[in-house]
């Protein structure tokens, strides 16, 4: 049928197939910034303007809009004449990765129609729509509220004011992200936003079953389908053991994932894959393919798998790097400082606590999607959506059997990444079927296969034990963990280390103890997740923190300060842990946490909120009869990237107009790292950042870097271009030099001119135009790499303020406070940005987000419907505050911002909701259900509390 | 993903109801299409299309049947095709016993799918639970439903009730009706989801009319429970005639929470439910009496 409308002023006529939505039929026509991100209705990323109301487009059926007037985000502005909302949200770093920001600045223009002057509330209400993963709609609403006139909603004097904190030049601005007004106007290319000539839609097949052996495969009806191009199972492709974790090789994950396997250990896992003309008759081929299975008992307790007698789930002979596969062992972990049992025996008091953390999503707003193509030359290359496009390299080349130097990877755009991404898990198939086809071939997960077949965070166990002095000092601290993997072992022995590793060290202790064991069980699979292990860890230790300062009768602040890390401690236990394997020497050189406690508290009122309270009195009255507010707090640290592992490289090249080229192997999720890249570059080389163009994630043509993850980028590779920059601003100062008659000692390059001590002084540009047409003519480029030892942590403090209805146990947070000591903040608007989102994943972990399946293994809620994130109702004013100290190790003084948000969150919340009611809740997340079942286990025992004497 | 052999585009709806008759295959009637685009339901070979079918309004009941006795006021007639957030925004909404449509339409999902979500969608996909049935219910609101033998008005409750034999396939609900007797009513509406922004996990409506200190007329329905949407009448009988205050509020959520048995699924147990349907009763007795 033909639709007629029109779009963006546009007359427009097209022909249309009755099932097509108009978010496709958009998406044909070229309006590439309207984004497929769920297609059920649920995130907001599809969102058009239809008639001026904003809309999902993904639930609209083309015709529907036959006579109708729908405004693309393309409609609103470009680079060239922006609305003011697109430089608004970019001015504000509204925009992180922006793959929801299209949509979302659409709702607010429609917003903004009809209410010119909207409040806080309005804009919260506007936007709802439209769900953000990177931020916590903080700065989104400010640019909103600034557009309308309104109060900013949050009270500016615990902000920080996005002053240069000096003495730098570019480095502490808060410079507005190098993609420009483009990211906020559709311009910006993500993966599903390139061309293909002949493309393919790839699909996979996948288990109905969680544990079963594959009998027969019968793929022939499948293939006699017209349209369909190759139909790839067991049999038609390599079968190279590997990892399917992107980290260093060799990898410290067991090789236990092959392309296609004769067994699937889990619903949702691979059978086969089929390439087709559309996505429909991939679908319909996915369906023809008959498969006979024979069930295998499942593992779905992951405190049974290493039961005697339990199913083994990697019955297979040619994994390697499994611990124990007969009993479900994929991987364990032990370490000791000091001899804890002498510890507890000294110990006056030792509490014991077990937690129990869920299976999350990290849910990146852009699903997994990779395209994949042979070039002029027939070498494969892969657009891809990844943190890591060096390992996917690496990975596709060796699982598909061809030569790494006849792959490129390049990353475009990504729309969040979290972890989830650092992981190959849809290029090396999407790579086989154009080796099969020589044809272009796109796949994408859809939010399903999202969330139940990329990776997840790890749903662990935890006991902690800690024996401490009278006085609360800590003598002896013990964490036991039971990790579970799901079917396979990515990152499945990292991760736990990194549980202990990140969390352990934060208070002193003469003895300290972690064991972990990982198990495999036929659920989804474990991954990277932002915070990597040390979210679960900090979860138990800062709620066992509170539980211990409670019973002493300690102040929970005292408690911690007395007992945390101080600046030139050493830090024995992440030592002994490392990454799979011992680390390095650690001494803490930097330490803003005491700042960032003052900074938090004051903030928050903590003293004065407690001083309301009187002793044993659990909350205070909160907005309605039946409701109690508490306020909770955490203390944290982390890592700045993997030490002695993570190497990161930078190429710069000079041009003759005295601009550059800054090429990068590092990986830009969304969170700024090419801006600030940028910025550092900017700082040595002595010019504004609008004169490096940053080029980065491409194999063929940056350097390598090991990618986007473990906090890395701005320490680790920021540190590469510093030294690279360096290189290529002493080159210029020779040729300087010649041009000034002077010698190069004491030339320094600033303001974009290159100064004698004379005053003498000549520009940039002259100087790179005389290097390269000049005398002696050369090409300054310099590659430098870096790899550090230190893994500076950052620090952070956090106060949470929840209400809880005790009634139905529903839990409301009102305000997040969360100071972050990150070193020297390169660019604070960006680095808020990154607490805002960090600090918002971290409240669904705590009181939402929930994988949840059936006595067979199947997800109940794998849809955006019913698993739930926060959107901008559900969001708390969020505070973040920079508290600045000059990391030695770091580039310009800088550590890392942005995994730390992620661990202080869920046990704030839990700490809160024990302030608020007396109830102590150990198992995540905190369900309106629980709550409420904590409430009256309290009652019936008589305690204090909401239950009993607490409604005072 | 959906598979559709036709998408048909009536203008009117009795034109609607023809195609669907005429159409081969296994066919719906889509109007907002938030749930059931969504749904991908593969085994649909058409659907039929309300957007154009002129179903998309709000305006008093002129039918004499449906009118209100002197000083009611008229009732109001609600077109199916009508947008969840039309009804959120209509002061004609607002107006009517307390606003506890509006209130009810106000929660329902967010901001962009109320933009298309309709009236006539929440009524059928009652299943989720959706958040407008209870507030219909506890006006006593109706239905005007339409086939080839003609149309009919049947009472929601009844709707819900007997739903096989009220509504099948080809079915076409035209629009809901509220009476005018609802104007001497106040009354509220109560979600309660993990979330603000969440399906509910119950929810539940209650209006009533307060004369000299008693309750003269009470409502109360409830969705969420596993079941279709429902009206309490072991709640609404007790109500009659007690003093409008707290611990006849109390009683009234604890009688409704006796008189449900709610199942369990993956957002809480029928336990938990049955609980909270005593609470959200309660709250929203309290809520109404106090308008
Ligand atoms: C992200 C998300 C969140 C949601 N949250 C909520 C929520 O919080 N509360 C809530 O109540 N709902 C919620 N919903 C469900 C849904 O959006 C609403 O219930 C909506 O009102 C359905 O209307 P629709 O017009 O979109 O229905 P459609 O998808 O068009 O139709 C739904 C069903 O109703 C039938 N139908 C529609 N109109 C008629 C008619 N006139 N005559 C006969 N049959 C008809 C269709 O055949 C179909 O079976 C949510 C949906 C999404 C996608
Ligand atoms: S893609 Fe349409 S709402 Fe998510
Ligand atoms: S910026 Fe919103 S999802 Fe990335």
């Amino acid at each position: 049928m033909t639709l007629r409308f029109v779009v963006n002023g546009k007359d427009v006529a097209v022909e249309v197939e009755p099932s097509e939505v108009l978010l496709d039929s958009l998406r044909r026509l070229g309006y590439r910034g309207v984004k497929s991100g769920c297609r059920t209705g649920s995130c907001g990323t599809c969102t058009v303007l239809l008639d001026g109301r904003p809309v999902p487009s993904c639930t609209v059926l083309a015709a529907q809009a036959d006579g109708r007037e729908v405004t693309t985000i393309e409609g609103l502005g470009d680079t060239d004449n922006p609305h003011p909302l697109q430089s608004g949200f970019l001015r504000q770093g509204a925009a992180q990765c922006a793959y929801c920001m299209q949509g979302m600045i659409l709702s607010a223009k429609a917003l903004l129609d009809t209410h010119p002057h909207p409040t806080d509330e309005e804009i919260r209400e506007g936007i709802s729509g439209n769900l953000c993963r990177c931020t916590g709609y903080v700065k989104a609403i400010e640019a909103v509220a600034e557009l309308g006139g309104t109060r900013l909603h949050l009270d500016s004097s615990n902000r920080h004011p996005h002053r240069n904190p000096g003495p730098y030049a570019t480095v502490g601005d808060p410079v507005e992200k190098t993609e420009g007004i483009g990211l906020v106007s559709g311009r910006a290319k993500y993966t599903d936003d390139f061309a293909f000539e002949g493309l393919l839609q790839g699909r996979i097949k996948r288990s109905p079953h969680a544990h079963a052996r594959i009998v027969s495969i019968d793929a022939s009806k499948a293939r006699a389908l017209e349209g369909v191009h190759a139909v790839l199972t067991c049999e038609d492709v390599p079968r190279v053991p590997h990892s399917t974790a992107g980290q260093n090789c060799p990898e410290p994950s067991p090789y236990d994932s092959v392309m296609l396997d004769r067994k699937v250990r889990f619903v949702g896992d691979r059978v086969a894959a089929v390439a087709a003309d559309t996505p429909i008759l991939a679908k319909r081929a996915c369906d023809l393919i008959e498969v006979e299975y024979e069930m295998i008992e499942p593992v779905l307790d992951f405190e049974r798998a290493m039961d005697e007698g339990a199913p083994v789930i990697h019955d297979e002979d040619d994994a390697t790097g499994i611990l124990d596969a007969s009993r479900n062992m994929a991987a364990h972990v032990d370490a000791e400082v000091g001899d804890v049992e002498e510890g507890f025996a000294k110990a006056e008091h030792v509490f014991e606590h077990t937690y129990r953390v869920q299976y999350v999503h990290a849910n990146p707003s852009e699903p997994h999607i990779a395209a994949t193509f042979l070039d002029e030359k027939n070498r494969l290359v892969v657009v891809t959506s990844t943190q890591v496009p060096f390992h996917v390299r690496r990975i596709v080349s060796r699982v598909n059997e061809i030569p790494l130097h006849d792959v490129r990877v390049v990353k475009p755009r990504i729309g969040g990444g979290f972890g989830v991404k650092q992981e190959v898990i849809v290029e090396d198939i999407c790579a086989a079927l154009t080796l099969a086809t020589r044809r272009p071939v796109k796949l994408s997960l859809d939010r399903s296969e999202e969330l139940v077949s990329s990776r997840t965070r790890h749903p662990q166990i935890l006991k902690l034990r800690t024996g401490v002095a009278a006085d609360g000092t800590i003598l002896a601290r013990e964490m036991r963990v039971l990790t579970n993997t799901g079917a396979y072992g990515s990152h499945g022995l990292t991760v736990p280390s990194n549980t202990g590793s990140k969390s352990l060290p934060l208070y002193r202790s003469p003895a300290i103890a972690f064991s972990n064991d990982t198990v495999y069980t036929n659920l989804p699979v474990g991954g990277a997740c932002r915070g990597y292990g040390a979210p679960q860890g900090y979860f138990a230790m800062e709620s066992h923190s509170d539980e211990i300062a409670h019973a002493l009768g300690m102040d929970p602040a005292e408690f911690r300060l007395m007992n945390a890390i101080r600046e030139g401690d050493e830090d024995p236990i992440a030592e002994k842990l490392g990454e799979g394997k011992e680390g390095f020497r650690r001494v803490i050189q930097t330490n803003g946490l005491p700042e960032c406690w003052e900074r938090v508290s004051e903030a928050a009122d903590w003293e004065g909120w407690r001083s309301k309270l009187e002793p044993g009195q659990f909350g205070t009255p909160g907005s309605f009869r039946h409701s109690r507010v508490g306020k909770g707090i955490t203390f944290a640290m982390h890592g700045s990237g993997i030490p002695g592992d993570d190497m990161g490289a930078a190429t710069i090249k000079a041009n003759e107009d005295g601009s550059f080229n800054l090429l990068v192997g590092a990986t830009d999720l969304g969170t700024g790292s090419d801006t600030i890249l940028a910025q550092i570059a900017s700082e040595v080389l002595g010019v504004t950042p609008e004169k490096v163009v940053v080029y980065s994630s491409d194999t063929d043509r940056t350097p390598f870097d090991v990618g986007a993850y473990a906090s890395s980028t701005t320490y680790v590779s920021g540190g590469a271009v510093v030294k690279a920059a360096e290189m290529v601003r002493d080159r210029l100062l020779v040729h300087a030099a010649a041009l000034l008659a002077e010698g190069p000692q004491g030339l320094t390059c600033a303001d974009g001119k290159v100064t004698a001590p004379s005053g003498k002084s000549v520009s940039l540009a002259d100087v790179a135009n005389a290097a390269m047409y000049g005398e002696d003519k050369e090409q300054i480029s310099f590659t430098a790499s870096n790899v550090t030892y230190d893994c500076p942590p950052p620090f952070a403090a956090a106060c949470c303020t929840v209400e809880v209805d005790t009634e139905t146990g529903r839990v409301d947070v009102t305000d997040f406070v969360c100071a972050v000591d990150l070193g020297f903040p390169i660019n604070p608007a960006l680095a808020e940005g990154q607490i805002e989102g960090g600090v918002l994943m971290g409240l669904g972990y705590a009181l939402s987000e929930e994988m949840l399946f059936d006595g067979k293994g199947r997800m109940l809620n794998d849809n955006l419907r019913d698993y739930r994130v926060f959107s901008s109702v559900d969001a708390p004013p969020i505070r973040a505050i920079l508290v600045r100290t000059d990391e030695p190790t770091g580039p310009f003084g800088a550590k890392s911002v942005s995994e730390i948000p992620v661990d202080v969150v869920a046990p704030a919340v839990a700490n809160a909701i024990y302030a608020a009611t007396g109830v102590r809740l150990r198992d995540l997340p905190f369900t309106p259900e629980k709550v409420l079942a904590g409430i009256e286990a309290l009652a019936a025992a008589g305690g204090e509390g909401v239950g009993a004497g607490g409604r005072r | 993903m959906l598979d559709l052999s036709a998408l048909l585009r009536p203008t009117s709806p009795e034109e609607a109801i023809r195609l669907f008759a005429e159409t081969p295959g296994n066919g719906l009637y889509v109007s907002g299409g938030t749930v059931i685009v969504p749904s991908g339901s593969p085994n649909l070979d058409f659907l039929v299309d309300l957007s154009a079918a002129g179903l998309d309004y709000v305006r008093p009941l002129a039918d004499n049947a449906s009118t209100g006795t002197a000083g009611e006021g008229p009732g109001l007639a609600l077109g199916a095709g009508t947008c969840i957030c039309d009804l959120a925004r209509s002061q004609q909404v607002a107006d009517l016993a307390g606003g506890v449509l509006h209130e009810a339409a106000a929660a329902v999902a967010n901001h962009t799918v109320r933009n298309r979500a309709t009236l006539g969608g929440n009524v059928v996909a009652s299943h989720y639970p959706t958040d407008l049935p209870p507030a219909l219910l506890v006006l006593e609101a109706s239905i005007l439903a339409m086939n080839l033998d003609g149309k009919r008005e049947i009472d929601l409750e009844t709707f819900y009730t007997d739903r096989r034999t009220q509504h099948k396939k080809g079915d076409l609900i035209v629009e809901v009706r509220v009476p005018g007797a609802s104007r001497n009513l106040t009354a509220a509406f109560e979600k309660l989801g993990r979330l603000k922004l969440d399906i509910a996990t119950v929810n539940a409506a209650a209006a009533v009319r307060v004369e000299g200190g008693g309750v003269v007329h009470a409502r109360a329905a409830v969705s969420g429970t596993g079941r279709p949407p429902a009206r309490l009448h072991d709640v609404e009988t007790f109500l009659i005639g007690q003093k409008a205050d707290r611990e006849t509020f109390e009683e009234a959520g604890r009688i409704a929470s006796e008189s449900v048995d709610p199942r369990s699924n993956h957002r809480a147990s029928g336990e938990y439910r049955k609980k909270m349907i005593g609470v959200l009763v309660r709250r929203a007795l309290e809520r109404a009496a106090e308008k």
